[in-house]
């Protein structure tokens, strides 16, 4: 269906457009597409697994849609459509990784959360690769739920769907993985003071 | 509901708006009394508020390179064909080195691997070592090949790069090209040992990474074929 917003229906006929660009292998289409996704999807990957594998993630992620291009119908952005599936090439990896570890599990993280009162308050401005430092050390479970909600901003309908787990459990991840980043946050001095 | 465990398990819940009426005037009374919930509630909140600020993160360049080499040689052949436009020209053959490199690298990676088999070269009855060597020389001529495309460039006065740059790229290249004759050297004097031919192929690699930079660079500054740009920054083509 057309969408009726004239503005977001321009910005789909031009994802449209370049989709079609792209399967037909038109110069420059391909980088086009790659250049205004890559750093979105990146950044997402980067948090699910690690700067490393986030590389690696983020080629299969373009040649997958690269393949699957013929599949856009233009029903959602382009944008969102990449989102979804950089997401799902990124959950297919974590399972394999599960798999590989420790056997495959269909709980997130398990381990009980840290009580509100085990860590101090975080203490100045919580800084940006803080934040990030003491995401990189989460469990893939609740790591996950945060990212996608917190970072992301989906709804918990959206990451219960993804995840294929029911709205409540998205709900007690998130609060798992805030207090795990409180409790991280918590013990390291804030930027720019002085070590006791 | 006094008990701040309780109230500590909805605190998330509650800071994002998504209790229901009842609960939610409960942990809110609590909260108002009690400093410590307040706290824990007020740093939640400040953690998901710096997570929506996590802005996107730029991926290194020569993740488009490899992936946009792989696409190349995924792609079926045209069927037929037509006069390339000159401004294009470059572009095009800019795609197909780094087409060539990503192969070279693969075929570095396998080879580099200890008892890594075989499959290119169509002679998997042959002695392991030989194979080894006639991937090595497959290899390397690929990698040859992609040089002399960049060098004649060079040499038509082609890269559209500042002489500044040049002149540091060469140097590196230089530099690499006398790690990799060293390593040549120590795996002809003892062609068995897996350290020294690791060590070429971390040379080789090397060089591959150099030029692989060396071509997002002329992408970067002439990523249409177009006239080079007076710097050698990126073109602002993300949106």
């Amino acid at each position: 269906m057309k969408p009726s917003n004239p503005v977001t229906g321009s910005r789909w006929d031009a994802d449209r457009a370049l989709a079609h660009r792209c399967q037909t292998h038109a110069p420059g289409a391909f980088e086009e597409l790659y250049r205004a996704h890559a750093p979105r999807l990146f950044g997402l990957l980067c948090r699910m697994v690690g700067r490393g594998e986030a590389e690696d993630l983020l080629q299969d992620v373009f040649l997958t849609a690269h393949r699957k291009l013929g599949l856009y119908r233009g029903q959602s952005a382009l944008g969102t459509w990449l989102f979804r599936l950089a997401t799902n090439v990124c959950l297919d990896h974590l399972r394999s990784r599960q798999v590989r570890q420790a056997g495959l599990s269909d709980e997130l993280d398990a381990e009980p959360a840290p009580h509100g009162t085990s860590a101090g308050p975080i203490l100045g401005v919580l800084d940006r690769l803080d934040l990030e430092r003491a995401l990189s050390t989460l469990p893939p479970g609740c790591r996950t739920v945060f990212v996608l909600h917190d970072v992301e901003g989906r709804e918990h309908r959206e990451v219960a769907e993804l995840l294929g787990i029911s709205d409540g459990t998205s709900k007690s991840q998130l609060h798992k993985a805030r207090l795990r980043l409180r409790e991280a946050l918590a013990r390291r001095p804030a930027r720019g003071e002085a070590n006791p | 509901m006094s008990d701040c465990r309780h109230v500590h398990a909805h605190l998330s819940e509650w800071v994002d708006g998504d209790l229901p009426e009842a609960l939610r005037a409960l942990v809110e009374t609590h909260v108002d009394q009690c400093a410590a919930c307040r706290g824990l509630a007020d740093d939640l909140a400040r953690i998901r508020d710096a997570a929506g600020r996590l802005g996107p993160i730029a991926p290194p360049d020569h993740v488009f390179l490899e992936t946009a080499g792989q696409l190349h040689m995924e792609q079926p052949p045209r069927e037929e064909t037509r006069a390339v436009p000159s401004a294009r020209r470059a572009t095009v053959q800019w795609v197909a080195i780094a087409a060539t490199l990503v192969l070279v690298t693969v075929g570095l990676w396998t080879i580099a691997r200890p008892g890594a088999p075989g499959t290119a070269t169509g002679t998997s009855a042959a002695h392991p070592a030989d194979l080894v060597a006639a991937e090595l020389e497959l290899a390397v001529q690929h990698y040859e090949r992609a040089i002399q495309t960049l060098e004649s460039m060079a040499a038509a006065d082609q890269l559209p790069i500042e002489p500044g740059t040049t002149v540091t790229l060469r140097a590196s290249l230089d530099a690499v090209d006398e790690a990799i004759a060293e390593s040549r050297q120590a795996l002809d004097a003892t062609p068995d040992s897996q350290p020294a031919r690791e060590s070429l192929f971390d040379a080789l690699r090397q060089k591959v990474g150099l030029l692989q930079a060396t071509v997002q660079l002329l992408n970067d500054v002439r990523p249409d074929g177009s006239e080079p740009a007076p710097a050698a920054g990126r073109s602002g083509r993300s949106s």
